[in-house]
């Protein structure tokens, strides 16, 4: 895992070359009837050439609006990003292009799939159409080559027939095939970078799994990095190198994804790994992470997490803690459990969630 | 499609004739009528009257009128006749024996007032009406959409908010009050444009005669000047309200397509800002604008009743409201039985418009 | 089944903390649960309206003036005088604000205010025949759906494809020549007005029939009109106020529209659409105040109205943020 880079002090330097995607202090806000919402409060994480990386939290928690950020798709007016935010991509700052210049990167060297296939797809076009006209608009090739390359794409992610199903229209394809042409689409001009928002939320369990085995096997043969956002821990696991886990507009926890999912060191980390019902678990009762997400307009003021957390104490209600080195590694938690003040709260902790995690398999054997 | 189509026009024909019938019946069971115009002159005797009844065939019940408005009864014989005088059922054609009126033998009658033809009566008076609202048509759908357009991509600029305010004054104000204030403003007082007419009598023959032709051939630019000098007015005063209302719609409609996920995609695809919003979303917006037009073309034609009378402009309108004040009943359900066939046919075209612009609707 | 119970957590930590909800600063983002009712909702999002407090108070300008407006400035009748074919009419002075009229010299600003009076009695009661009318359809047929459904909707479409060509070819036959047809008038414009709300009301009744808590009522067992009555018809007055208050405005323009063309109500109550179909006369030779108060009233009338449609309309949007 890449070292967290403290961004003020590198403002204004590319990262190393390796490095694709950097987002430094990325602080996004909405302006709203009743106030000013903070809805990407300064994030930072990064991405290596090739990898991929996943960004989990639950609804409201901001992830869908990072990558509208990186991307450039919020209307500025209810949406404002901070000016010391910066955004680092294959060695350019992208947040302050002039927007012709974004548009060039957009769909090109960078692209996204949206959680909504049925909805995401002009309906009066088809598809071949909407494919052809991305690789006409970043390529300067002929009408024919465009729509050649269409049906390629088609055929990359799966498609069976893809020269007659070229013609469809959207709404003649079911949710996993626009899904799959919404792929397609994005893979079309060959990015570099491909963020996936949710692509399998909105499908049938079946077709998910098809759909990731896709996006995986994509991912490793073009070698393009992969920002997969998600709620599910279980896709997670088994896509990314990579986890930066949100809560509340802010980083909780990034690590590599054993180390987070196996080993977690944030508490809500650790709440979301017990909430997650297993077979084992037979005959318990569902653990959730009590309380509800914070309002926006209302946030706890100092931990964010401080009041569903089960480790929390009178410094969390005081001060809010940093994204906290844990052990030697690129690890950071977002806890004052790693810090000297709560040195002697961590073992408990830790222990406790280990009890949590594993009371399932304790009752299994009662059971017998 | 096609079958699609022929079904809706089989499903029209009881529809039409029904309202046939009900226009039928109001227009003859009030008291009144084509005598009305006798009613103060003393001169007129009574058995004047009685002829007049009998020649004109109102002194028949009205189930019979309709009958031989329909061309099912031979109007020469009295009562309900549905043999010809030479055996064969009255409906078929003359050729064969069968009687020469009514709608089946396609002959609206003839105007109790002038005794003209109706169908030459209503012809004669339909192409300054379709001049008229042909050009008003054109013009409306191009400024409705090109005002909503703008408005909805420069929202809550300036031209937004004025095309906002002038959509809410179009849509409260009378079409004729719009007609008279321009009429007060451009033909009274700066008198720059001319106020009635078609033409201008002083430079030509009336419009539609053959001697109007004869002078349009000589002098084609004056003449075509004339004519669109006097459109003007009538022109503006017809749509305004109507592109108050649309553009407002059009711009809502293009709010709402520009909203949607399709649009961040294309936005996420690099694609310009003209290509997403002229090539996705227009797209997308015209699909509702486009029914909502077929469905108000009838309305051309009541605003044209209003206009042609302000304007004295030689059209159906201005037929229509002399014949309702005559009860001049042949031309009266010729007209109204023009424009209910044109509702229909405005309906159908509306859905099947729907289902040529957008693929997802199959018939 | 032994309950598995999570074991207390490590030594430092309280054994309830676990159990109860939190206290302190911050505690209160957990229930946010004021809850206002519809109406106080609706209330609150119709004040953030500007345009649609300004209609209010225009509109409550215009009815004030409607209803004391004639007390101050009556209609009197005004004798005829032999230059009356050739009087222009005086334009707008201190004396008489809005002008006078040509012909019979009469204070336009008083025909304003009687019309006024006229024209929204006429505007308020014909759209009330017709929202009854077409509730009452539109909810039988929305309901019960099925034969009378379909049947009533033909009558609707038919209704529907007669033109307002129609409405006025009706009046002109039945009640021209009447000597106080405000009422007939009124009548006219209800009923063949009520069309629009009906398919509305209908459409409506569809969706909420298929609600659950419908499904709820009639599983316990309440009847067909309590139903209708109580549980769908209060979720769908909002639309049906909405389309009611639009409804207004397009009679007053209705009647003015056949006003002018002569077929409406007798000059000898004054409306805004006869005085308009009069003022014609001497257009020409320059009397524009004539024509151009009773239309301004007109327009200040609609747009008032659907500036407080417009309002209302998103005053009941469930959909629209708080």
């Amino acid at each position: 895992m890449t070292e967290v880079i403290d961004a003020g002090s590198m403002r204004g330097v590319p990262p190393p070359s390796d490095v694709l995607l950097d987002v430094r202090n990325m602080r996004t806000t909405f302006k709203v009837m009743d106030g000013v919402v903070p809805a990407v409060d300064g994030i930072s994480f990064s991405l290596k050439r090739g990898k991929t990386i996943g960004i989990v939290g639950e609804s409201g928690s901001g992830k869908s609006v990072t990558a509208l950020t990186i991307m450039r798709l919020l209307d500025i007016p209810p949406a404002q990003i901070d000016a010391a935010s910066e955004v680092w991509f294959d060695g350019r700052e992208i947040l302050g292009l002039p927007i012709d210049q974004m548009r060039r990167i957009r769909g090109n060297d960078m692209a996204m799939i949206f959680q909504e296939p049925l909805t995401s797809l002009n309906p009066v076009f088809t598809v071949g159409d909407q494919i052809a006209e991305q690789v006409r608009t970043h390529k300067k090739v002929s009408k024919k080559a465009a729509w050649d390359r269409a049906i390629e794409s088609l055929g990359l992610v799966g498609i069976p027939s893809p020269e007659r199903r070229v013609t469809a229209y959207p709404h003649e394809m079911s949710g996993g095939m626009r899904q799959r042409v919404m792929i397609a689409m994005a893979l079309s001009c060959e990015p570099k970078l491909l963020i996936a928002d949710e692509p399998t939320t909105a499908l049938d369990v079946t077709i998910q799994a098809q759909i990731l085995e896709l996006l995986k096997s994509i991912q490793q043969r073009t070698g393009s990095a992969l920002m997969l956002i998600t709620h599910d821990l279980g896709v997670v696991a088994e896509m990314v190198d990579d986890v930066v886990v949100m809560y509340a507009g802010e980083v909780v926890e990034h690590g590599s994804v054993e180390e987070v999912l196996v080993e977690p060191r944030d508490p809500y980390t650790m709440g979301l790994l017990e909430s997650i019902p297993s077979v084992e678990k037979r005959g318990g009762r569902l653990s959730a992470i009590k309380g509800v997400v914070p309002s926006p307009f209302n946030l706890p003021p100092a931990c964010r997490f401080e009041p569903r957390c089960p480790y929390a104490w009178e410094l969390c209600r005081r001060v809010a803690p940093a994204l906290n080195q844990v052990g030697t590694g690129g690890r950071h938690a977002r806890c004052h459990l790693h810090t000297p003040d709560g040195a002697t709260r961590l073992r408990p902790a830790l222990d406790t969630h280990r009890v949590a995690l594993s009371a399932g398999r304790l009752m299994s054997t009662d059971q017998g | 499609m096609a079958k699609y189509v022929a079904r809706r026009l089989l499903q029209a024909i009881p529809v039409i004739i029904g309202i046939s019938i009900v226009i039928y019946a109001i227009l003859l069971s009030a008291p009144g009528g084509p005598l009305a115009k006798f009613a103060n002159n003393p001169k007129v005797t009574n058995e004047q009257r009685a002829k007049f009844m009998a020649a004109w065939g109102l002194d028949q019940p009205i189930p019979v009128q309709y009958c031989r408005w329909m061309g099912f009864c031979d109007p020469n014989q009295p009562g309900v006749a549905l043999l010809t005088k030479s055996g064969v059922p009255n409906f078929l054609p003359s050729g064969i024996g069968g009687g020469d009126n009514g709608m089946a033998h396609l002959s609206l009658g003839f105007s109790i007032d002038t005794g003209e033809d109706v169908g030459l009566l209503i012809g004669r008076a339909a192409l300054p009406t379709l001049i008229l609202a042909g050009t008003a048509l054109i013009i409306w759908i191009l400024l409705a959409v090109l005002l909503g357009v703008v408005a909805a991509v420069k929202r809550y600029s300036f031209f937004d908010q004025a095309a906002t305010v002038f959509s809410y004054i179009g849509l409260a104000m009378p079409t004729f009050w719009l007609g008279i204030m321009l009429i007060i403003l451009f033909g009274a007082t700066l008198k720059w444009l001319p106020v009635s007419g078609m033409i201008d009598s002083r430079l030509s023959p009336p419009f539609g005669t053959g001697e109007y032709w004869a002078y349009f051939g000589k002098a084609p630019l004056t003449a075509m000047v004339d004519l669109l000098r006097h459109l003007i007015l009538p022109v503006c005063t017809l749509v305004a309200v109507s592109i108050a209302g649309d553009s407002r719609f059009v711009r809502a409609s293009m709010l709402e397509a520009l909203g949607q996920d399709y649009v961040r995609t294309a936005r996420a695809k690099g694609l310009s800002n003209r290509t997403v919003v002229f090539r996705h979303a227009l797209r997308n917006a015209l699909l509702p604008v486009v029914t909502n037009i077929a469905l108000e073309i009838p309305f051309l034609f009541s605003g044209a009743l209003v206009t042609e009378s302000i304007f004295s402009w030689p059209g159906i309108g201005r037929l229509t409201l002399r014949t309702i004040q005559s009860f001049d009943y042949s031309v009266l359900m010729g007209i109204l039985m023009i424009i209910a066939v044109l509702v229909v046919l405005a309906n159908l075209l509306a859905d099947v418009l729907y289902a040529v612009v957008d693929p997802r609707i199959k018939y | 089944m032994t309950e598995s119970r999570v074991p207390a957590p490590g030594a430092a930590a309280q054994p309830d903390e676990i159990e109860r909800v939190p206290d302190g600063p911050g505690a209160d983002y957990e229930i946010d649960l004021r809850s206002l009712s519809q109406l106080e909702l609706a209330w609150r999002k119709f004040r953030r309206h500007r345009l649609a407090l300004i209609g209010l108070g225009l509109f409550a300008v215009i009815v004030v003036a409607a209803i004391v407006g004639p007390f101050l400035l009556p209609f009197t009748p005004v004798p005829p005088r032999p230059d009356q074919i050739v009087y222009t009419g005086r334009p707008p002075s201190l004396a008489h604000p809005f002008g006078e009229t040509g012909g019979l010299q009469a204070d336009v600003l008083m025909l304003v205010l009687n019309g006024a009076r006229t024209s929204l009695f006429l505007g308020v009661t014909s759209m009330l025949i017709g929202v009854v009318i077409g509730t009452i359809v539109g909810a039988v047929a929305g309901y019960l759906g099925g034969f009378i459904d379909n049947l009533l909707m033909r009558i609707v479409d038919i209704m529907l494809s007669l033109p307002l060509l129609f409405v006025i070819l009706v009046v002109a036959r039945f009640f021209r020549d009447a000597k106080d047809n405000v009422w007939s008038i009124i009548l006219v414009f209800g009923l063949l007005g009520w069309m629009g709300v009906s398919r509305l009301v209908r459409s409506l009744f569809l969706s909420i029939r298929e609600r659950e808590f419908i499904e709820a009522a009639r599983a316990v067992g309440v009847s067909d009109r309590r139903i209708i009555f109580r549980h769908i018809l209060p979720n769908a007055l909002s639309p049906i106020v909405v389309a009611a208050s639009l409804i207004i405005a397009g009679n007053i323009i209705g009647e003015a529209f056949i006003s002018f063309l002569g077929f409406g109500i007798n000059p000898s109550t004054p409306t805004w659409g006869n005085v308009l179909s009069n003022s014609l006369t001497f257009i020409l030779q320059g009397n524009w105040w004539w024509p151009f108060f009773p239309g301004f009233a007109i327009i200040l009338t609609v747009l008032a109205i659907n500036f407080i449609g417009d309002g209302l309309r998103d005053a009941f949007d469930p959909r629209s943020r708080e």
